[in-house]
């Protein structure tokens, strides 16, 4: 026990020093005020272009969530292990390409398809799609192992074939958690949008960074709040969803 | 020449061949667990005939369920043999199980249906090993399959006296009636065959006996029904057959009264 707090706090420490900040002082944080100034107030001028790359946002996150499940619930079945649809080994495949296909960052896999796609959202829609496959067919493949089978089995029993007795039996007992993994895949996905923006793949992440660079701190101030209220509209539809399934 | 090949002994044998629904021959069944290799079934051998009520009983672990899902072919055996209707089940395809399911009917102790779905759409499913998987899907979706699918579920909801409460969502019953509704689901396949669970395991006493006239009842109409029970008094009363197992052997095979209090002791002591 003993030997386990001391690791954990050098672990604490060494990750501290290893990210601590370039310059620190009182004069440092005067400035970065002194920056936030020029942020106030948020202009309106562009509101519309905003309004319109919040919506290519919104899209690129639906997309990617929505794709994302359309693959990745089926294969979340194929590679429940204790509903067995497939063999042993291929099982092993299957859940060894979710593993890639989570590991690589969205970002890497944008920069790739940006440059055979060109700049734009759909590269984006394509990237965020992959990793979500490879999320939700994890997360709802454990779901699938963990919920009751009774109805699974009592389907299997009457002779059902397993796809009938897994969509019929099962999917309704995990169904709770496809929309909850869903909507927080499409919250993620918003924020994921949003930094597949900055380099190229356009929405309000790129108005954004579009604005910082050109010195415009208003009309970043304006994509923030933007930003929040987008988050903002996400969460609430996610909660009504998720409330009215009962 | 047809006529010289009908002996007594092979007409005996195919009218003993066709009351038979489902026979079990020295099988054994074991299963490979984290603690091992563990053996729920030995040396188990013994024969159903049409129109039996057969109570299963035993101990907890005895190998009840597993001995009720031999005869449904959820469960292959690891040795011996399962005949249903005189067919050897080890050597059919998962397609040609799967047809044999479908003319055995099973309830379980917790009802295993969907809560969220209506009674009727509930026993709508018990006719899902008659069709592929876009058939069902489409038809559920739809909300109606073929009229005489239709007529088949009006009628085991009438037989079941659950007909009023068809629209009603099965959460919303009480445990008898849901187990009702397991019942009807099962009955909906028109089987040869009810295979039932510990079915009255989870309900007051007085559902319970209503769940266990109801199978008497679809018992009298010829139905044979296998029903694991861990009531000793309700099997004596309700079946014509008793089976007993302990740690997966059979303690005893006769009609209830054969049953003596000895026998009993032997088969629950600790
Ligand atoms: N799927 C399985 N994997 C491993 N072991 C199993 C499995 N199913 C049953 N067993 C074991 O086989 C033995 C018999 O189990 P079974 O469920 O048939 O007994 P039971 O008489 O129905 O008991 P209960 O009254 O508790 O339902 C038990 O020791 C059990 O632990
Ligand atoms: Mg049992």
């Amino acid at each position: 026990m003993f030997v386990r707090v001391i690791l954990v706090s050098a672990l604490l420490v060494g990750a501290l020093l290893a990210t601590r900040p370039a310059t620190i002082g009182l004069g440092d944080i005067i400035d970065g005020v002194k920056f936030l100034r020029h942020w106030m107030p948020p202009s309106s001028q562009n509101l519309t272009v905003v309004l319109l790359a919040s919506m290519v946002t919104l899209s690129t996150a639906f997309l990617g969530a929505s794709v994302g499940l359309a693959i990745g619930l089926p294969l979340a079945f194929l590679a429940s292990s204790r509903l067995a649809m497939l063999p042993r080994p291929v099982m092993g495949i299957l859940r060894s390409t979710f593993v890639v296909l989570r590991s690589i960052p969205e970002i890497v896999v944008a920069l790739i398809l940006l440059v055979i796609f060109g700049p734009g959202p759909f590269s984006a829609v394509l990237a965020i799609s992959f990793h979500n496959c490879g999320v939700l067919a994890k997360l709802l493949a454990e779901r699938i192992d963990e919920a009751s089978h009774g109805t699974f089995e009592a389907l299997i029993a009457a002779g059902a074939p397993k796809s009938t007795a897994a969509t019929f039996g099962m999917l309704p007992e995990i169904w709770p958690s496809v929309l909850a993994q869903y909507f927080y895949r499409l919250e993620v996905g918003v924020r994921a949008s949003i930094a597949l923006g900055l380099i190229g793949a356009g929405g309000i992440g790129q108005q954004l960074i579009n604005h910082f660079k050109t010195f415009q701190y208003r009309e970043v101030s304006t994509d923030v709040l933007v930003i929040m209220i987008v988050i903002g509209i996400v969460d609430f539809i996610s909660i009504r969803m998720q409330r009215s399934y009962v | 020449m047809f006529e010289e090949r009908r002996t007594p002994e092979l007409i005996e044998a195919f009218a003993r061949r066709t009351r038979e629904v489902v026979s079990l021959s020295h099988v054994g069944v074991s299963y490979n667990s984290t603690a091992g290799v563990v053996s729920a079934l030995t040396e188990v051998s013994t024969q159903l005939m049409e129109g039996e009520f057969v109570s299963v009983i035993g101990p907890s672990g005895a190998g009840k369920s597993t001995l009720l899902r031999c005869l449904n072919l959820l469960v292959m055996p690891t040795t011996g043999v399962v005949s249903f209707k005189g067919i050897e089940a080890q050597n059919l395809r998962e397609s040609e199980r799967r047809k044999i399911r479908r003319q055995t009917g099973m309830i379980f102790q917790r009802h295993q249906l969907l809560a969220r779905f209506t009674v009727r759409q509930n026993v709508l499913m018990g006719l899902f090993g008659r069709y592929g998987f876009w058939q069902s899907a489409f038809g559920f979706v739809r909300g109606r399959f073929s009229r005489e699918d239709e007529q088949a579920v009006d009628s085991v909801l009438l037989e079941l006296g659950i007909h009023e409460k068809q629209h009603v969502r099965v959460d919303q019953l009480s445990g008898g009636q849901q187990q009702r509704v397991a019942i009807a689901r099962a009955m909906v396949q028109s089987p040869v065959l009810l295979l039932a669970d510990e079915p009255i395991a989870s309900l007051d006493e007085g559902r319970a006996n209503d769940v266990m006239h109801k199978l008497r009842e679809l018992n009298q109409k010829g139905l044979t029904i296998v029903c694991n029970l861990h009531d000793v008094e309700v099997a004596k009363k309700y079946s014509s057959r008793v089976i007993a197992l302990r740690h997966g052997r059979v303690l005893f095979d006769g009609i209830p009264d054969a049953l003596t209090p000895e026998i009993r002791e032997m088969v629950f002591a600790l």
